[in-house]
């Protein structure tokens, strides 16, 4: 519990957040165009170097994140962003290991209070 | 040396495939004479191909650019040394060397077991025999390595300049080695469900090999992330790539299989799922070679593409399609078994590990599948990028750190009131953790890292503090009491070593991924910059060529404190394969690495990218200290060494029978217990 209030204290906004930080964040939710499967922000093609500069001036400009990552759906397609949009088949990635982690642990926990018995106490460890 | 390789592979082909038939009719008739002779051809299959190998290597060493697999990588001007590892730095080759490893880890492991366990052994020979010679019918149909070109060039195109590299000489053989391990826990679990002999002995049979195949797995990604760190520039060593993350589903399986293992050995329960589990890990393995050689999914590893595709993914499908139809024919005889008593247990938390665990490798199998499917379907692009891995992994990396702990300090059964209170420090220490790291930190995910990660290191701490503690009451001392424990407890406190390694990386994964600077800067010589505490002048270009590329030096100072240092980018062109590839130079200490990339140049201008990566080091580090432990878990028991007698403690209601029980099914998973069966 405590740590938990500890978290809730700990999660105020990061103020002042360089500008550095804020190019990198976008960066790496962009697709490098012209690479193989890295980011813009991983990616050392020329092409990318060009976008990180676009993703300075723009928000040095005062755009927000989303309007940056817009710019750039508008220009390169939806297949731009680094992670799907939560819909359609994007859904899926959320909702597959969702899906696995709280069937399995129902499962595990549907065994455990089946077998809930009054015997059984501790045992010594072995090997 | 062309013809005796080609000869040697069709030769394999045969022996593998007598091998199978052979063990088969072993398996149904129970024929002793079958039997041998189905292992020796098993074991001759391996020896033909070990030849090809070393008639490729030859011919790599020599030059032969008649080949066109010499030709296309390799050149004149490569050591000796990476023109020998050009045996896995592409597709056909690689293809060769994964045969002659399955074929001789399975000879071996079948070699092991065949007295002991000769009618599994029959049958795994089969299986791992059919393995082989799937790949064994790419080489000498599909993917010839010894293929001829029409005109021997002069000089070959040289290998991929990214290989050349210490780290390519090790990633690949590791890897080929954690899935090839694999298959030998695979094939004995397919031989307990035909044969019907589920009792266990096939796990323990395996459990060898499948620690050290997830050894070599995991060896094998820490060094993948090292020679990307070194070789790619781009200022990480994990990007969450299609390839990587082949790799990394097979070892998530695998660890949650080490886990729940034990929990059969124990109870005897949750048979069906260790076998599921076996299975699964191993089909992944495949699918993992599957994405690294067909190039199904764009990445970084996309050194060798080509026409297999197909005849693999039939394979895989008919693998995972047989395997899960027996285990669904069996399935009756799969009793879920004794349940144990309370979740507030060890077997507790090694189960909800084993859930957390699969739920991650199927979070990374679906993000790394769904380009392809997305684009089967829709016919679109997509990526699925590292945001998407992160936002996954830190809730259940945080639910991992948090069961590490409790399996450590909750016993088996059933946690009463006193084993619950030995959680009292370990929560004392994530409080205060949590505390310090909420005033100083501030950022709540680092913060929940932070005590996640102190509350699983406290337990382990507590675990060697109760060895030596034990050590000092019995009057054998602190380190006595600690040698007893990796003496008696070996695979227990080798398994912590582990974890402890595994939170030095997790302390270096967080500070490298939660405090990142970087910059990116266009400047002339003698401007200087700034990144994170350090400042950075830019002294001008300097330029070169190696017989192979034509080089361009950055010369950058770095100023930290008083002293300065200097560091040199390098960007290198290889005109015959018309390839860039940017060398980073590197600042590497326990604090933080300073890294940086010459990106674009023009005159004496350049682009430079610089990063301040914390605590890098601690990755690196974590991983050997993890490794270590892996070793200590492979190491054998010394002969002579029998039925641990454990160390007396008061303990009001032991349970002797069952002790002695358990012990003697860890002497016989060491292998060095007696063995049960006759020899012929």
């Amino acid at each position: 519990m405590a740590v938990l209030c500890l978290l809730a204290l700990a999660a105020k906004p990061v103020s002042a957040e360089g500008l550095d930080d804020r190019v990198r964040a976008v960066a790496s939710r962009l697709m490098c165009p012209v690479c193989e499967g890295r980011t813009v922000a991983e990616s050392t093609s020329q092409l990318a170097a060009q976008m990180r500069a676009v993703i300075r001036e723009r928000l040095a400009r005062g755009d927000s994140e989303e309007e940056v990552l817009r710019y750039f759906v508008d220009r390169y397609g939806p297949s731009a962003l680094a992670t799907p949009p939560a819909r359609g088949l994007g859904l899926a990635l959320w909702v597959v290991p969702v899906l696995v982690v709280s069937a399995g642990a129902a499962y595990l926990l549907l065994r455990f209070r089946g077998s809930e018995a009054p015997q059984g106490e501790e045992e010594e460890d072995a090997p | 040396m062309r013809e005796l390789g080609q000869l040697a592979i069709v030769l394999g082909g045969l022996c593998c495939g007598y091998s199978a038939a052979a063990s088969a009719w072993a398996a149904r008739a129970r024929d002793s004479r079958w039997r041998e002779s189905g292992f020796r051809a098993l074991a001759a299959s391996a020896a033909w191909l070990a030849l090809a190998c070393g008639a490729l290597v030859v011919a790599l060493l020599q030059h032969d650019f008649r080949l066109e697999y010499v030709a296309r990588n390799s050149a004149l001007a490569t050591p000796w040394w990476y023109r020998a590892t050009a045996l896995w730095g592409a597709q056909a080759g690689s293809l060769l060397f994964w045969s002659w490893l399955l074929a001789t880890v399975g000879s071996v492991a079948v070699a092991r077991q065949r007295h002991a366990h000769p009618e599994l052994s029959a049958v795994a020979s089969t299986v791992l025999a059919l393995l082989v010679a799937f790949f064994v019918a790419l080489l000498a149909m599909v993917e010839q390595p010894f293929r001829l070109l029409a005109f021997a060039p002069a000089d070959g195109k040289g290998l991929n300049p990214l290989l050349e590299d210490p780290g390519m000489v090790a990633h690949p053989p590791l890897l080929y080695l954690g899935f090839v391990g694999l298959a030998v826990p695979y094939a004995f679990a397919l031989a307990a469900l035909v044969t019907r002999k589920l009792d266990g002995s096939w796990l323990a049979a395996t459990r060898g090999w499948a620690t050290a195949s997830w050894l070599a797995l995991g060896a094998g990604l820490v060094v993948g992330g090292w020679w990307a760190y070194r070789t790619l520039g781009w200022g990480g060593y994990w990007g969450w790539d299609p390839v990587e993350n082949a790799a990394l589903v097979p070892w998530l399986l695998c660890t949650a299989y080490l886990h729940s293992a034990v929990v059969q050995e124990r109870r005897g329960a949750f048979v069906a799922w260790n076998l599921t589990l076996v299975v699964l890990s191993f089909v992944a393995a495949l699918v993992g070679t599957f994405l690294t050689r067909t190039g199904l999914v764009v990445s970084v590893h996309t050194f060798a593409q080509s026409e297999i595709g197909p005849y693999f993914l039939a394979f895989v499908a008919v693998v995972l399609a047989g395997s899960l139809g027996l285990l669904a024919w069996r399935w009756d005889e799969l009793r879920a078994g004794p349940a144990p008593p309370s979740v507030a247990s060890r077997e507790g938390a090694f189960l909800f590990n084993n859930v957390v665990f699969v739920g991650f490798a199927a979070a990374v199998l679906v993000g790394t599948l769904y380009p392809a499917v997305v684009q089967a379907l829709e016919g679109v692009q997509a990526f699925v990028g590292p945001p998407y891995y992160l936002a996954v992994s830190v809730p259940l990396g945080l639910a991992l750190l948090v069961l590490m702990g409790l399996g450590t300090t909750l016993p088996w059964g059933r946690a009463g009131r006193a084993a619950l209170l030995r959680l009292r420090f370990p929560l004392f220490a994530t409080l205060v953790v949590a505390v310090a790291a909420g005033v100083v930190l501030r950022r709540p995910g680092v913060v929940a890292a932070a005590a996640a990660v102190a509350f699983a290191l406290a337990n382990t701490l507590q675990a060697f503090g109760d060895a030596a503690a034990h050590g000092v009451r019995s009057g054998r001392g602190l380190l006595g009491g600690l040698r007893d424990a990796f003496r008696w407890r070996r695979r227990r406190y080798a398994g912590y070593v582990v974890h402890l390694g595994v939170l030095v990386m997790v302390v270096g994964i967080v500070g490298s991924h939660g405090y990142v600077r970087e910059r990116e800067v266009a400047v002339r010589p003698g401007e200087r910059f700034r990144v994170g505490p350090y400042t950075l002048t830019y002294r001008g270009l300097e330029r070169g060529a190696t017989p192979l590329a034509e080089v361009t030096r950055a010369v950058v100072e770095l100023r930290e404190g008083g002293t300065s240092s200097v560091m040199q980018p390098v960007r290198l062109y290889y005109p015959r394969r018309d390839q860039v590839v940017s060398r980073p130079a590197i600042r590497s200490t326990l604090r933080d690495d300073v890294y940086v990339v010459l990106t674009a140049f023009e005159g004496d201008r350049a682009t430079v990218r610089a990063w301040v990566n914390p605590l890098v080091r601690w990755v690196w580090a974590g991983g050997l200290v993890a490794g270590l432990g892996g070793l200590l878990l492979l190491w054998p028991e010394r002969p002579g060494v029998r039925i641990p007698s454990i160390p007396p403690r008061p303990s009001p209601d032991g349970h002797p029978p069952r002790r002695a029980e358990a012990a003697r099914e860890v002497v016989r998973a060491l292998g060095s217990g007696p063995r049960e069966g006759s020899r012929p």
